[in-house]
């Protein structure tokens, strides 16, 4: 006791102090004894008292078991069925001897059975919900595969609707969703390779590709960046894609984040990488451009005229929510002679007895229209769409007889606020949010031409950044038709032969053009 | 320098250089001449444009990696080179800095008559400053992205422009001879030299395949929209009238009338317009002017070179007094550019051409 508060005051800890940590884990060695083996885990696992100490006795064959499972992680008719019941059956057969080998290779029926030789690995194991069986006088334990724990079932994929694409979603489970995407993928070139990101978490983190068709350099680059992440835990896929991304202080997501299995399959077969995170329903994808941000996976269910047309939609959208209310502003307050007349009278009627300038009155309602949309993302769904009616109708209408705003704001806030939603990705739809406010500043600070200059800042920006090697407006230059087949608009399947240029991936052929011609002329 | 770019950038490069703020002014300047025959001027100068284009082209194969301000050093010696470099860095300032003032005077007749000059020059400044520290590979795609919008633009002007065109405006044709077609000519020769940027973006070429087809085209339609613009200008003004405007292409616009009345003044929309085209020529303008002083200092800090640029632009920007004195400072520029295009370019590639072929015979 003494030596300990000694210990203490120079900062020594002793040794049973320090294994607190899996690494630390690596120390301890497997005893021979099974009291000993279960002190050693009742160190590492220090106040876990979820941890299950089943100890066995096998009287015919005298020999001693340990069973360890953490509650919860496990599938208990699993262990009762492939681990218990055969051990039991087998000395209730008489006077045999059962050894290591002999329960691996014959009793124990699980699909998956390793025998580890130190506390690390099996500390490890026990964290993937696997079950460990220790056997009085051997040094080594076997790890039983019994992993099962409560999970959501597949469902449509709330973020992302669409009308005519697939309901499966992704789940928080990584073997779930992986095997939705080979369900879909049936090739052995489908690859899927296992990382571990976290100190503390241990996060499962695949990347799954498709080999002889990537560029491995891409592989080689994302690979590196995850194992060099440093952290104590991964919660979520958005901190690896924050972690792992080009340009940290871009306020354009250089990463596509997506519930959908249609939409990640689609991104693999164009020779794109997805990288999936345990824990969550989001799947990250690259490399990614402008363009990828404002296609929709409707677009592929449906005939490529009509996709074409609400393509251009969404690009005329994405304009006007960006820049409709500094427009209004610069040709209100600078340019009145560009609008028609009759116009100029009534925005001039409407604005009289108006306290505030028109910046003032544009800045307000955007602040409004941003409060709302994050009050009904944070309310739950009903209540959600009350305070949507409630502040957009009530709210509005209430400015305006309260002759705060004049009613053409009100307009064209909503047009704003409707035409974001077109959007496809939400995060893309959050940048945009944004540099609609710097935007309004250079409109009210010097007209067209400080919204023109506001968008060259923008285009700068936009053509100096990156994903993975991949310009973010590698889609528009250098001028290729290819690149046009799949951007702007969206040509007839049977046109998009090639896999896109830009990703330089090792082989190019998506299609044989040949054979969708013969099928077009049969 | 990386080579990232492909043979087909050099279109934007070219046409963006060649279709800038000048084109809302060069149709009284070239009338002062050649009258209601100017668009001739404007199609043999473009073909001579064309032959220059090639010259860079063919200079810069030659010396892959190098810029035509450090091919001059090699072709003329340390001496003569720096003279002329010199002559290119002084060309490319002034033009950049009386290039941004004059499209500050437009817009503040256009679009904002009240905003204080620095204010306008300033932004525009600072965003060719910020395009230009993210590489020649961002400039490319800024190019690319605008080129198409601005060629609808002018588009656009043109289409709406054909109701007033009157084709006796026109005649007679050559009504007063050759001389006059040229002396015309050669007022275009300023804003046709800007084609030399194909002399200083070649080392950023990583291939040069169909190089001379791309730069026929992007000459063929910079050509084609000065002179469609000088005719349009030409058939709804007369040649006399023209010389008493002071944007003639924007007068252009001012003349069209919606009867739909979406757009009360089509003028300010075409001003506006104008703000990518000038913001395109003048970032030219300041790249071919940074790598022109980086062979002068023959330093390789871009970022110094780039940053010490501004105050020069910013004081020389501000020294003129008046639209008028601008005039002047562009026509005393223009002989610079005449001495540039008509001379120093021909006379280098006539020198690497005859080293090259004694070399042959050696």
């Amino acid at each position: 006791m003494i030596l300990d508060k000694l210990k203490n005051i120079f900062g020594i800890k002793n040794k049973e102090q320090k294994i607190d940590d899996i690494v630390s884990a690596k120390v301890i060695a497997i005893s021979k004894s099974l009291h000993k083996n279960k002190n050693s885990l009742e160190k590492i696992f220090s106040k876990s008292d979820d941890l299950i100490y089943r100890k066995i006795y096998l009287e015919n064959s005298n020999t001693s078991l340990l069973l360890v499972c953490i509650d919860g992680m496990v599938e208990r008719d699993l262990i009762a069925d492939h681990i218990l019941t055969p051990l039991q059956l087998e000395d209730n057969k008489g006077d045999i001897t059962i050894n290591l080998e002999k329960i691996k290779e014959k009793l124990i029926t699980t699909l998956e059975v390793e025998i580890s030789k130190g506390f690390q690995q099996l500390t490890r194991s026990l964290l993937s919900g696997n079950t460990l069986l220790f056997i009085e006088g051997y040094k080594q334990a076997l790890m039983i595969g019994t992993t099962g724990w409560e999970a959501r079932s597949i469902e449509s994929p709330a973020s992302e609707e669409t009308i005519g694409g697939s309901r499966e979603g992704f789940i928080e489970s990584i073997k779930t969703n992986i095997s939705l995407i080979r369900k879909r993928i049936k090739t052995p070139k489908l690859a899927v390779e296992l990382l571990e990101v976290g100190r503390k978490t241990r996060t499962n983190i695949a990347l799954v590709y498709l080999k002889g068709v990537i560029n491995h350099e891409l592989v080689g680059e994302v690979r590196n960046r995850i194992e060099e992440i440093d952290t104590d835990g991964i919660v979520g896929s958005s901190q690896i894609e924050q972690l792992i991304e080009n340009h940290k202080w871009s306020i354009f997501p250089q990463i596509m984040s997506t519930e959908r299995v249609d939409k990640t399959v689609g991104s693999i077969l164009e020779g794109r990488i997805t990288i999936i995170v345990d824990g969550t329903p989001f799947v990250l994808i690259a490399p990614v451009t402008f363009a990828t941000f404002l296609n929709s996976p409707d677009d592929y269910y449906e005939r490529s005229i009509t996709s074409s047309a609400m393509r251009v939609v969404r690009y005329i959208s994405y304009v006007l929510t960006t820049t409709l209310p500094a427009l209004y502003l610069a040709l209100t307050a600078y340019h009145p002679g560009m609008i028609p007349t009759p116009l100029v009278l009534t925005i001039t009627e409407s604005r009289m007895g108006l306290p505030f300038p028109t910046i003032v009155e544009v800045l307000i309602m955007e602040f409004t229209l941003e409060i709302l949309t994050e009050a009904s993302i944070r309310l739950p769904r009903p209540i959600g769409q009350a305070v949507s009616i409630v502040g957009g109708l009530v709210i509005g209408q209430a400015a305006v007889q309260a002759g705060i705003v004049s009613p053409l704001i009100i307009i064209v806030v909503s047009l704003t606020a409707l035409t974001s939603f077109v959007i496809p990705v939400y995060s893309f739809t959050l940048s945009n949010r944004l540099i609609r406010f710097p935007l309004i500043i250079m409109g009210g600070l010097a007209g067209l031409y400080g919204i023109f200059m506001g968008w060259i800042f923008i285009l700068i920006h936009l053509a100096s950044i990156e994903s993975f090697g991949v310009r973010y407006l590698g889609d528009f230059s250098p001028y290729k038709l290819e690149h046009l087949k799949d951007t702007i608009i969206k040509v007839p399947q049977g046109w998009m032969t090639q896999r896109p240029e830009i990703l330089n991936v090792e082989d190019t052929k998506k299609q044989d053009i040949e054979k969708a011609r013969m099928i077009v002329d049969e | 320098m990386s080579r990232e770019l492909e043979s087909i950038n050099i279109c934007s490069f070219i046409i963006h250089g060649m279709i800038s703020i000048r084109l809302l002014s060069i149709p009284r300047a070239i009338v002062e001449y050649a009258e209601n025959d100017s668009w001739i001027s404007v199609l043999i100068m473009g073909g001579y444009a064309l032959l220059i284009g090639y010259l860079f082209y063919w200079l810069g194969l030659r010396y892959k990696s190098l810029t035509f301000s450090q091919i001059c050093e090699k072709v003329y010696g340390k001496f003569f080179g720096k003279i002329i470099i010199l002559g290119i860095a002084i060309y490319t300032i002034i033009s950049f800095s009386l290039g941004i003032r004059l499209f500050t005077d437009g817009i503040r007749i256009f679009l904002l008559d009240t905003t204080p000059i620095i204010f306008i020059i300033t932004i525009m400044i600072l965003a060719c400053l910020y395009c230009l520290l993210k590489g020649v590979r961002t400039i490319s795609i800024i190019l690319d992205m605008l080129l198409p919008l601005i060629l609808a633009f002018i588009l656009l002007l043109v289409f709406l422009s054909l109701k007033n065109v009157k084709f006796i405006h026109l005649r007679p044709f050559f009504y007063g001879g050759v001389k006059p077609i040229l002396q015309g000519a050669r007022e275009m020769a300023d804003p046709f030299l800007t084609v030399g940027i194909i002399g200083y973006v070649l080392p950023y070429f990583k291939n040069f395949k169909k190089m001379k087809k791309w730069i026929a085209i992007s000459v063929s339609i910079s050509v084609a929209v000065y002179t469609i613009i000088l005719l349009l200008c030409i058939m709804a003004f007369g040649s006399t009238e023209i010389k008493y405007l002071i944007f003639p292409t924007i007068t252009l616009s001012k003349s069209i009338m919606l009867e739909s009345n979406i757009l009360e003044r089509a003028e300010s929309l075409y001003m506006a317009a104008w703000i990518p085209i000038t913001f395109s020529t003048l970032l030219l303008f300041y790249l071919a002017s940074t790598l022109n002083l980086k062979a002068f200092f023959n330093t390789k800090k871009d970022r110094v070179i780039i940053f010490s640029q501004v105050p020069l632009f910013l004081v020389l920007a501000l020294y003129p007094d008046n639209i008028s004195e601008v005039f002047y400072l562009i026509g005393w520029n223009e002989d610079l550019g005449q001495l540039l295009i008509f001379l120093i370019v021909p006379l280098t590639a006539m020198i690497e051409f005859f080293k090259e072929r004694r070399k042959n015979l050696k």
